[in-house]
């Protein structure tokens, strides 16, 4: 079975232009439009009795942003998947922001599927 | 020196090597085509300047080498045949790799790309026509040489890896930086330091306590490792340091010069205590003999000292020494011996009872001191391997050019002369091997019918006897024609029709300015550069020069060299208060001056007897301008001197030993001076001036005899 990646942007293009890359790359991928419906997902996903290889995850989002979302899993029994941030800014603050909540990365937008793949290459194990 | 700069040294000055040795092995291949040894070593040696050039990131020196690489290649597997064509190819491909290697060396571009791509396809081209089988089958050269690029272009990184204990929580694993790293490259070593690990009951399961330390070897930059580590590194410890330098065909040759202890605990197999412990409990070997008593002390000391003695030898090596240092060692040896000359005379005045003992002492340290001298002067001296090796090569080129066959052979290429001799014996060493080529050897169908081998013989010789240099340079060509000598010197009115000469007498005459028999003119030799040159070049350089040869035999010139230019041995003169240095080896003779036997010649010069002869007497007070210039010109002796081209006698009021002085040059501290070739400091610590011959005698006849009495001098230099 193909490695479950979570991917929570709350922009249509981006989530749509993700899923399709990452699919391309052989991995499997759900999406959530922010934080909230990320837990969301996320317990759907435990309840399937599967398990998520990687978050992907945008910072500035309505309803729940994504350090909240963060904060919360790494209280939760996914604290060690790892988590890329995905953010606009050039900004060292919110990639520091990001780390700090224990993000395991960042990627800048806009990017390239192929820094994409290299940056998830980094932090999910081969099949 | 930063270490790039010592990779690069280490790398021009093996290339050079690795150069010449491949250019050495074309030769002897030229000679014996079939030889499998020289074939390989070529092509290693082509091999490692490509591999080393790629490590230095000289890509274009990297790619052409290894274009040839792929064509020796096919001559080692025997797919392309050795022939003349390919030999004289393979030799130019190895001069522009050194073109190239010579240009970086510079400082500047490799090459033009124009002008490497115009010489690849050169390659390429030989590849293609000179292949027996269809090109189709070269894509297949790789696969058959599974070695063929261990270390092109490959640099080795050491990784040091400390990530923080909480590594895990973020989602981060040092595993998959592993492997991560390792698509970039293969690991060399791979060492993981447990030392942080704690007891079981102590261990947090999720905290990280190993950490790495990584040798990897990759094409890839220190960018491309670094964006690895790209989301760890600001929180952790990750060095990433170069050292390519310290891998050479991928052995780590610093293991070489380690103990084994160092080895083990560097690697983490050991802990420091576990060795120091260990170390405390080791026995030397000798230790444990003697205590069985199985050797005696005595013994032991002996063997162990041998030992060291051989390690001492074996570990030998050559070091580069800018020349000024080890002048700057004959200069200080020189002082000293001044100061010890000196002490010498005062302790000659001073009388005492421990005279005798002092003294003694004091010819000890002299003795000592001369040592010094003569063996830093030996520090200053190189073999002639690598000048001879070049005339082999440059008369190889000349003889495929006038398509004469020719064989070099060289003798006594570790015989050492001092730098400077060398270098200035260079050119005239070249002059005559370019005559051997040109002149001496003849065609092979002339050589066929006069019933000998079709290949000529050059032959260079070098050895030392009796504190000189000897080199020969002879061929077995067609002689030289002595009548033909002596009819155009007679043409040239040097000699009288009907005059007696001995055969050497006539053979010196082609040292003669104006003299040139050579009719043709090659492309090398036609320089307009005659046996006059290269006799006076040799003089300069203290040096004579002979030729002997027999028609149809050859001919040979044997040349003498002073082993160093800077020692030379001298007669000590004093003229009106000056102390003058006249070279040894042109003073003829020395007799009392005789106010009665002078004869006036017009109204300044005047002639002196000396064997038979009358020879113009030469004032050096007043040539060179120098002390009482209202004196007569008279002496209490008379030195004669023989420059190769006039003999001539000099008064002088005092005539004292001989000594061997190390001359400076009055350029370095003053300016030329003409008639002057140098100064040094005597023994009681005056200044001797070193008298130039050649330029005393231009001064001299080319001003006030204007040739009248040339003559004279002259017909002694023949029959003498």
């Amino acid at each position: 079975m193909e490695k479950l990646i979570l991917f929570v942007d709350d922009s249509p293009t981006m989530r749509s232009s993700v899923s399709f890359c990452l699919r391309n790359a052989g991995y499997r991928v759900t999406v959530a439009e922010d934080g909230e419906d990320g837990l969301v997902k996320l317990q759907s996903i435990k309840d399937k009795g599967e398990s998520v290889s990687l978050i992907i995850t945008d910072i500035n989002m309505p309803k729940m942003d994504g350090i909240s979302f963060i904060s919360k899993l790494k209280e939760s029994e996914l604290k060690f998947v790892p988590i890329l941030v995905l953010t606009t800014e050039a900004d060292k603050t919110v990639i520091d922001q990001g780390r700090s909540a224990g993000a395991a990365g960042w990627l800048l937008k806009p990017f390239q599927p192929e820094q994409l793949l290299w940056a998830v290459k980094k932090v999910v194990w081969p099949k | 020196m930063s270490e790039e700069d010592e990779t690069l040294e280490i790398f021009f000055s093996e290339t050079d090597e690795l150069l010449r040795a491949a250019e050495e092995s074309l030769l002897s291949l030229e000679s014996e085509p079939g030889s499998a040894s020289d074939i390989e070593q070529l092509f290693r040696s082509v091999h490692t300047v490509k591999s080393g050039a790629g490590m230095v990131g000289f890509m274009g020196i990297s790619d052409y080498a290894h274009l040839v690489e792929n064509l020796l290649e096919r001559v080692r597997s025997q797919k392309v045949a050795v022939t003349k064509n390919l030999i004289t190819f393979l030799l130019d491909t190895i001069d522009f790799i050194r073109s190239m290697v010579d240009r970086v060396a510079q400082g500047q571009a490799e090459v033009d790309q124009e002008v490497l791509n115009q010489r690849k396809s050169q390659v390429k081209r030989y590849l293609g026509v000179e292949s027996v089988s269809p090109p189709a089958d070269e894509p297949e050269a790789p696969a058959k040489e599974p070695l063929e690029e261990p270390v092109a272009g490959f640099r080795f990184y050491k990784i040091d890896l400390k990530l923080e204990k909480h590594l895990f929580y973020t989602g981060q694993d040092p595993l998959l930086l592993l492997l991560n790293l390792r698509e970039l490259g293969e690991f060399v070593r791979v060492v993981a330091d447990l030392s942080e690990l704690p007891d079981f009951e102590n261990l947090a399961v999720y905290d990280l306590y190993i950490s790495w330390q990584i040798i990897i070897k990759t094409k890839s930059s220190r960018e491309d490792l670094e964006d690895v580590f790209m989301f760890v590194k600001d929180e952790n410890d990750i060095r990433i340091e170069d050292v390519t330098k310290r891998y050479r065909e991928g052995i780590d040759i610093e293991l070489a010069d380690k103990k084994l202890g160092e080895v083990l605990v560097e690697e983490s197999r050991i802990t420091e205590e576990v060795l120091t412990d260990a170390l405390k409990r080791q026995k030397m070997l000798g230790e444990i003999l003697l205590e069985e008593g199985k050797i005696q002390r005595e013994d032991l000391d002996d063997v162990v000292a041998k030992q060291e003695e051989s390690r001492t030898v074996y570990r030998k090596t050559s070091i580069r020494v800018d020349v000024g240092k080890i002048d700057s060692l004959v200069n200080l040896g020189e002082e000293l011996g001044i100061g010890l000359s000196r002490l010498q005379i005062l302790i000659e005045k001073q009388l005492g009872p421990r005279q005798i003992e002092i003294k003694e002492e004091m010819e000890n340290l002299i003795k000592v001191n001369r040592e010094l001298q003569e063996r830093v002067a030996r520090a200053r001296m190189f073999p002639l391997e690598g000048t001879f090796r070049r005339f082999q090569r440059m008369a190889r080129d000349l003889a495929v050019e006038q398509k004469k066959e020719i064989k070099v052979v060289l003798t006594g290429l570790d015989t050492e002369l001092d730098k400077e001799v060398i270098e200035h014996c260079t050119d005239p060493l070249k002059h005559l091997v370019r005559n051997c080529v040109d002149h001496g050897i003849e065609t092979p169908e002339d050589r066929e019918a006069k019933g000998k081998p079709r290949w000529g013989t050059i032959s260079l010789k070098a050895y030392q006897r009796g504190g000189r240099v000897f080199v020969e340079i002879g061929e077995d060509g067609k002689g030289m024609d002595v009548e033909q000598i002596r009819k155009k010197a007679v043409e040239k009115g040097w000699i009288e029709r009907n005059e007696v000469l001995a055969e050497e007498a006539v053979l010196d005459l082609i040292f003669r300015p104006g003299f040139s028999t050579a009719a043709e003119v090659t492309e090398l030799s036609g320089r307009g550069v005659g046996m006059d040159v290269v006799k006076t070049q040799l003089d300069r350089l203290g040096g004579t020069i002979e030729v002997q040869t027999e028609k149809d035999k050859g001919t040979t010139f044997v040349l003498c060299l002073p082993l160093t230019s800077a020692i030379m041995e001298v007669l000590h003169v004093v003229v009106r208060g000056t102390s003058y240095l006249v070279p040894v080896q042109v003073v003829v003779g020395t007799e009392s001056f005789d106010q009665n036997l002078v004869k006036h010649v017009g109204a300044e010069e005047r002639v002196y007897p000396f064997r038979g002869d009358y020879l113009p007497v030469v004032d050096i007070g007043k040539i060179l301008n120098m002390g009482n210039a209202s004196a007569n010109g008279n002496g209490a002796a008379v030195i004669f001197v023989d420059t190769g081209q006039k003999v001539f006698g000099m008064p002088v009021d005092e005539l004292l030993e001989s000594q061997q002085i190390i001359v400076k040059t009055l350029e370095t501290n003053y300016r030329s001076v003409r008639g002057l070739a140098g100064a040094t400091i005597l023994g009681d610590g005056s200044v001797g001036l070193v008298l130039d011959l050649l330029g005393i005698e231009e001064m001299f006849f080319g001003t006030s005899f204007k040739g009248d009495t040339d003559d004279e001098g002259e017909k002694e230099e023949k029959s003498g």
